[in-house]
């Protein structure tokens, strides 16, 4: 009997699909056949204030545009702005502590290296709408 | 009925369902008669070895298999398994230890890691006055493979002039079905872009944001310049990311295998890029 149950179930998940395929819309939102002139480069606002956190451990995105930034082993612009020691005076967010911890969790005087390269987790946005309507909600602390 | 409540519960009941007589030759029995009678899943794991720790050894929050064997499962079959490397250069730290430590460094002889493999001193199996010992093969010396070139299945020419490197971006994953639903991953790299050189993209009368035709002998894609960015690509050498489904670069890609290591050759190929 459950086998019966279970082989019917798998067949209307086959069926289904066979059927829904035609009407199937990918991101891709045009057929193979045919290519769409590419989209237009998004700008990166000069500010752009609008995003909040969606989750709590998230990396905080970048509100400003960052064109010529230069981050490397010797020159990171960004700590010009968002290190303890600038912070105050620029009127920036002051980057967390969690960036001076190493990886065995020893709290360093200085930022750890593997924190050092800022792009990797923290990024800026372009003026876009979404592909798709995303119905995700942070809850907890950063609920509405 | 039984075998569906199997699966449903946990493959590793799965050899519950079949005795040794049902599975073994005639032959093999003849040499473990001890083992007549019993369930594959007696000889596997209900062996003196992996049932040898107790449920009451596992000290974290939830296991199923503790729960529903009655006995640590992992902790029979990693020891297990470490048994196997022992004392000839495979050797492992017991279970209990990987849960305390970050990482240990292959092979861990004596309860100690190996820093520096086949190299005296930190490594207990490499003879005194060696310096270097691969003591993997008999004559104790490394193989190395000489293997020979082999070149390009399509290199650039005059007319298509310029290379294709394709690959990804941080924040896509594969194809993107499931990162560009994602608003901030969208909005932080929206849609594939062309990586040129300033100087290739001048040397072309192109300009950053230009739309552009791409083409390789196998086809086209539709897309945009771009000089500036995370990459810093070489001259004569362009980088398009193909996550994204609008800009298909397997269009351009070649159908070619490398006759060596079986790889498919996705990485390069010959295009030309032209103003939209």
């Amino acid at each position: 009997m459950k086998n019966t149950l279970f082989f019917t179930f798998l067949l209307t998940i086959i069926a289904g699909a066979v059927a829904a395929g035609e009407d199937i819309v990918s991101l891709r939102s045009q057929s193979l056949e045919v290519q769409d002139p590419a989209e237009k480069l998004k700008n990166y606002p000069k500010e752009n204030v609008e995003h909040r956190l969606s989750y709590i451990q998230q990396p905080p995105l970048i509100p400003h545009h960052i064109r010529d930034y230069e981050v490397d082993r010797k020159i990171n612009k960004c700590l010009t702005c968002h290190s303890f020691k600038n912070y105050k005076r620029y009127d920036a967010t002051k980057m967390s502590v969690t960036h001076f911890l190493n990886q065995q969790g020893v709290s360093l005087s200085d930022v750890s290296p593997r924190r050092y390269f800022c792009l990797q987790c923290h990024v800026p946005q372009v003026k876009a709408k979404p592909l798709i309507e995303n119905t995700f909600e942070p809850t907890g602390a950063l609920a509405k | 009925m039984k075998a569906l409540n199997l699966i449903y519960g946990n493959w590793l009941s799965f050899p519950s369902a079949f005795k040794v007589e049902d599975v073994w030759s005639d032959e093999l029995l003849a040499k473990a008669p001890h083992l007549k009678g019993k369930t594959l899943y007696d000889v596997l794991y209900r062996n003196g070895q992996v049932d040898a720790f107790a449920s009451s050894n596992f000290k974290g929050r939830m296991n199923n298999e503790v729960d529903h064997f009655g006995f640590y499962l992992q902790k029979g079959l990693f020891e297990e398994y470490a048994s196997f490397g022992g004392g000839h250069g495979h050797g492992l730290a017991p279970f209990d230890t990987y849960h305390k430590v970050r990482g240990l460094r292959w092979p861990v002889v004596n309860g100690k890691e190996t820093l520096w493999r086949f190299r005296e001193g930190p490594d207990p199996y490499v003879e005194k006055g060696s310096e270097y010992q691969f003591y993997g093969k008999k004559d104790k010396r490394a193989v190395i493979f000489a293997l020979p070139y082999e070149p390009p299945a399509e290199a650039p020419d005059e007319e298509y002039d310029l290379w294709l490197c394709t690959g990804r971006v941080l924040e896509h994953w594969h194809f993107g079905s499931m990162t560009r639903r994602v608003p901030e991953l969208y909005k932080a790299f929206p849609d594939a872009i062309v990586f040129i050189h300033p100087d290739d993209a001048k040397a072309r009368g192109l300009r950053r944001g230009d739309a552009i035709k791409v083409i390789s002998r196998r086809g086209g894609i539709n897309s945009r310049v771009e000089t500036r960015g995370r990459n810093r690509v070489p001259k004569g050498l362009v980088f398009v990311p193909f996550f994204d489904a609008k800009q298909l670069v397997n269009r351009l890609t070649l159908d070619a295998t490398d006759p060596l290591s079986k790889e498919t050759d996705y990485k390069k190929c010959a295009i030309k890029i032209i103003k939209a």
